[in-house]
């Protein structure tokens, strides 16, 4: 069987995802986290006698990038060594919006790859009572032109016929169109560097005279020969940018005469009327906060349901392996360790699926790019960028996908300054942690005025975090120094009913990737911390065990206080027990003494490992659920004293350093991929941690 | 003194005549800001800053520099 490569490419909002859906169904994936086609999706189909492999670029509006995504792009179709390289395009155009997206579609046929174009969103088009005349533009344009419906998955056999002929006849030599005309400068360089490389294209040298500086490509010694070929002819890079773009849109003016009757405008007067409201002045922003509220209270009570059963379904499976498996220590790993370190992971799927359900929502219905246009300019005043709302939405839930969605940020600075503050927005990790230590602050049953005190409690530290993630992204603006130009430029596209097919194949995407990204490491940690808990040098823990029996024998105890005595003093003996008496001395000011320091250092890997650490400590065994947890940490005395542990000032010390410190190491991982450095996941480390010990230190000694 | 979009008024027509910016000028063209394209001023963004613009069949955003550099006609 032949095996084909084909790539998708496309303007943003032209419906790319939706045909890759159509094509691939569920024979798909993502070899990295995802964000909205910001990665590379690939999935493969069968036509004929051919195997296809589909890949999906992200969306690109020109191959003059502007942002990381179509630097991507660019790198891909100039390299035809690239193993991505595809043997076939498919163009997806919205049709609605033809002339604007014909730009990219006329530099690709100049790249003479074989090219198909599909005229998408025809539904839309036809329903306004436009017309097209595909065949004219067929035979203007010089490739097949197929029109489609992909949220109803029409005109998808016609791509596959096309894509099959179109396969058929790869080996029949290519005859470039050769849309654009090159000036005699750009003729002069072109030539040099299509000669001197063996291109067998002039534009794509023409391109690479551009572009040398950032195709990833190309060895030193090919930047500095093009750099001499770019010198000696005055080959102008933005001015040819610019002659080649408005060239082009020239010629597609051209084209389209005759091709497109009565131009649409029904849609765009929805939009405009929907816009009134959603954009409006002073309703605009009101209707945002409400929606972002909604979200935040059905994340919480929705959540909750399904996260019990999670939990009570691991803690019967925990119960189930106890008594079925000999008592021995693969038991204990497998029910402490790796058991309670799955159910840490499971426990969130709910939250997060109900947070990208909705995100998935906005963005589909292009309600998001509102967002970016509206608080694009007070975002700017913190050093960041519209579209840096996006992310700090997403934050919200995860870190890790938010950081993966600043690559549409085309500014470094913005863009980096959102990485960095980002995790200070409070993620759904930080919730079982707060749900603990609030109920220790804030009595159940305290009301102010007809809001429940916890719960107002709650959005405080949603403000703080909020309120800090915009301070901090204020300091860095000052700090961090760039020449780039920020840009806001956005489209905002014609709203669109949502279409579920795609939000769910979204949504099961970002699933999985939570689960498998950041779930690997809970895993490890939890087993590490289990071995650490469990282990100490040689024989100091039956050492401890022993004296903590008699110590027993004088004391007034039932069996499983004693129990939990035993296992408490083992603790301390084990390796983690030392590990947290040598940073007490380091965390006392804070109000922490050694339990809370093992605490500490186990959730540097992933905050929610806190609740889990803490019933190991307090040795409260078998299923660690919420209440237990705190039940047993309420009773809890500050050692040598007959004072609560965690009063007002510890807990309070406790919940600021959590909302503050860089306690994830998914996310450190991501931001060392995102900035491709070691040095900005080094000072996001060490800053959030600075700024943690400073937050807790100064709320344990005023309140204390 | 030439005008910009920046001059336009809530509800005033223009058409494009030039850019006077020539760094911001490709990412201008790929949007769809072409010479001769015809450009409305529907409203400003809540927080100020911004400007939301109709063109021929589609909607942008941009921010009142990046509209301070597209000299237009007022119709």
């Amino acid at each position: 069987m032949k095996s084909i490569k084909v790539a998708l490419i496309g303007n943003p909002n032209a419906g790319k995802s939706t045909i890759f859906n159509d094509l691939t169904g569920l024979r798909q994936k993502t070899a990295n986290f995802p964000g909205v086609t910001v990665d590379k999706k690939t999935g493969s189909f069968n036509i004929g006698a051919s195997h296809i492999d589909l890949l999906d670029l992200p969306g690109t509006y020109s191959l003059f990038p502007n942002s990381k995504d179509e630097k991507l792009v660019g790198n891909i179709l100039c390299n035809p060594m690239h193993a991505d390289f595809p043997d076939v395009i498919i163009y997806v155009a919205d049709v609605n919006q033809l002339e604007r997206h014909l730009l990219l579609a006329t530099q690709i046929i100049d790249l003479n790859i074989p090219v198909i174009l599909a005229l998408n969103m025809i539904d839309l088009f036809n329903q306004n009572g436009n017309t097209i005349d595909t065949e004219l533009l067929q035979k203007k344009l010089g490739i097949p032109v197929i029109v489609t419906d992909a949220r109803h998955n029409i005109g998808i056999d016609e791509l596959k016929k096309t894509l099959l002929s179109t396969v058929d006849k790869i080996s029949d030599s290519f005859q470039p169109a050769n849309i654009y005309p090159f000036n005699s400068i750009e003729k002069a360089t072109a030539d040099l560097v299509n000669k001197h490389f063996h291109l067998n294209n002039t534009y794509r040298a023409k391109l690479w005279a551009h572009h040398h500086n950032w195709l990833d490509f190309l060895k030193i010694a090919d930047v500095i020969q093009i750099k001499s070929f770019v010198g000696e002819s005055k080959f102008e890079d933005i001015r040819f940018q610019i002659d080649e773009t408005m060239a082009r849109f020239a010629h597609i003016q051209r084209i389209m005469q005759g091709v497109v009757k009565s131009p649409l405008t029904k849609q765009l007067d929805i939009t405009l009327k929907l816009d009134k409201i959603l954009t409006h002045r002073y309703i605009g922003p009101f209707i945002f906060f409400g929606l972002m509220f909604i979200l935040f209270q059905s994340i919480f009570s929705w959540a909750e349901t399904p996260m019990t059963w999670i939990e009570d379904g691991f803690s019967l499976l925990g119960e189930f392996a106890k008594n079925h498996m000999p008592a021995a220590w693969f038991t204990d790993l497998l029910i402490d360790g790796l058991l309670a370190g799955l159910s840490g992971v499971m426990v969130f799927i709910p939250q997060i699926a109900i947070l990208f359900l909705f995100l998935g929502l906005l963005e589909e219905s292009g309600y998001m790019s509102r967002v970016v246009y509206m608080f694009d300019h007070i975002m700017q005043k913190v050093g960041l960028n519209g579209r840096s709302m996006v992310a700090l939405i997403s934050s919200g839930a995860c870190a890790i996908p938010a950081i993966m969605s600043t690559r549409t940020i085309s500014n470094w600075k913005e863009r980096l300054i959102t990485i960095m503050v980002a995790p200070i927005i409070p993620c759904s990790a930080r919730i079982p942690v707060y749900t603990v230590l609030i109920a220790l602050m804030v009595p159940h049953d305290k009301h102010i005025g007809p809001f429940n005190a916890q719960g107002i409690a709650f959005m405080l530290l949603y403000i703080l975090g909020i309120a800090m993630s915009l301070a901090v992204a204020f300091i860095l603006k000052l700090l961090v120094k760039t020449d780039e130009r920020s840009y806001l430029m956005i489209e905002l596209p014609h709203y669109k009913r949502p279409l579920w097919s795609n939000v769910f194949l979204e949504l099961k995407e970002k699933i999985f990737s939570f689960v498998f990204g950041a779930g690997k490491v809970i895993i490890v940690i939890s087993i590490v911390l289990w071995f650490l808990a469990s282990f100490g040098p040689q024989g100091n823990i039956e050492a401890a065990s022993k004296n903590a029996m008699l110590e027993l024998s004088t004391m007034s105890k039932d069996s499983t206080q004693q129990k939990a005595y035993i296992q408490s003093k083992k603790l301390e003996a084990s390796y983690a027990g030392i590990i947290g008496k040598t940073i007490e001395p380091a965390i006392q000011p804070l109000g922490f003494d050694w339990k809370i320091g093992i605490a500490l250092i186990t959730s540097f890997a992933a905050r929610e490992v806190f609740v889990g650490t803490m019933a190991t400590i307090y040795s409260i065994g078998g299923d660690a659920e919420e209440s237990s947890v705190r039940e047993r940490m309420s009773i809890e005395q500050r050692s040598g004293t007959i004072k609560p542990m965690y009063d007002f000032a510890t807990s309070l010390s406790l919940i600021i350093f959590y909302a503050f410190a860089m306690q994830c190491m998914s996310t450190l991982a991501i931001t060392k991929k995102e900035t491709n450095s070691w040095k900005w996941p080094i000072i996001q480390f060490l800053g959030l941690t600075v700024l943690a010990y400073l937050g807790s230190w100064l709320a344990y000694q005023i309140f204390s | 003194m030439k005008s910009t979009i920046l001059d336009l008024k809530i509800g005033q027509y223009a058409l494009i005549k030039q850019f006077a910016d020539f760094e911001a000028t490709c990412k201008l063209l790929t949007m769809g800001l072409v010479p001769n394209a015809k450009v409305e001023l529907i409203r400003k963004a809540p927080l100020g800053g911004a400007l939301y613009i109709k063109m021929n069949n589609h909607i942008i955003g941009m921010r009142e520099v990046e509209a301070a550099s597209v000299e237009i006609d007022i119709l």
